[in-house]
């Protein structure tokens, strides 16, 4: 009897507390249209980034942003509007998980490790450490 | 035993919510208690994004 109480307890808290329940999975819950514009432009610059990457102009930085290695105006250009648009998409993720500000510090090294993993051979990718290094 | 699981399982779903406390209307006091994250099931929706960026479409 006493065991069931303590079951019912934890059901009824389970109910209470949706954003526990829903953890685990983080995919976006819905797309709305400054997501859908982000995932459109990132992917409309997905060839051009990759292309900065193979020459060592840019590199993925350890928290999951593109950091600019040889400075000039156009690829801070597209460095801004990479990140800026990678911005959207974590904090549709806090947002819609309801992680709260203090999550965005996790989403964005999540990011950063897969970034790392799916970076091509010569691409350069930041370490937790803050070194660079060539993959 | 089973009392101690059930117990330190409720702890764990506490410990991720948010708890409002209103004192005052005027001034609302929201205080944030610790967010779990799972990074394991994050992985897989950071993977599965940036697929999707990769290969188009939403």
């Amino acid at each position: 009897m006493g065991v069931r109480k303590w079951i019912g307890i934890t059901l009824l808290t389970l109910l209470a507390c949706p954003a526990v329940l829903h953890a685990g999975a983080y995919d976006l819950r819905e797309i709305t249209p400054p997501v859908k514009e982000a995932f459109s432009n990132r992917h409309n610059r997905y060839g051009q980034l990759n292309a900065l990457k193979a020459q060592g102009v840019i590199g993925e930085t350890h928290h999951g942003y593109v950091h600019m290695l040889q400075p000039s105006a156009e690829t801070k250009a597209i460095v801004d509007a990479e990140n800026r648009d990678r911005g959207i998409i974590y904090r549709a993720i806090l947002a819609q998980h309801e992680l709260g500000p203090q999550g965005l510090a996790g989403v964005e090294i999540t990011f950063g490790d897969v970034q790392r993993e799916k970076a091509s051979p010569g691409e350069l990718v930041q370490m937790p450490s803050g070194e660079w290094v060539k993959k | 035993m089973r009392h101690s699981i059930c117990f330190l399982f409720l702890i764990f779903i506490c410990a991720g919510c948010t708890v409002k406390a209103v004192g005052d209307p005027n001034r609302p006091i929201t205080i944030n208690a610790n967010v779990i994250i799972d990074i394991r099931g994050l992985k897989q929706t950071a993977s599965g994004i940036e697929d999707m960026v990769a290969k188009g479409g939403v």
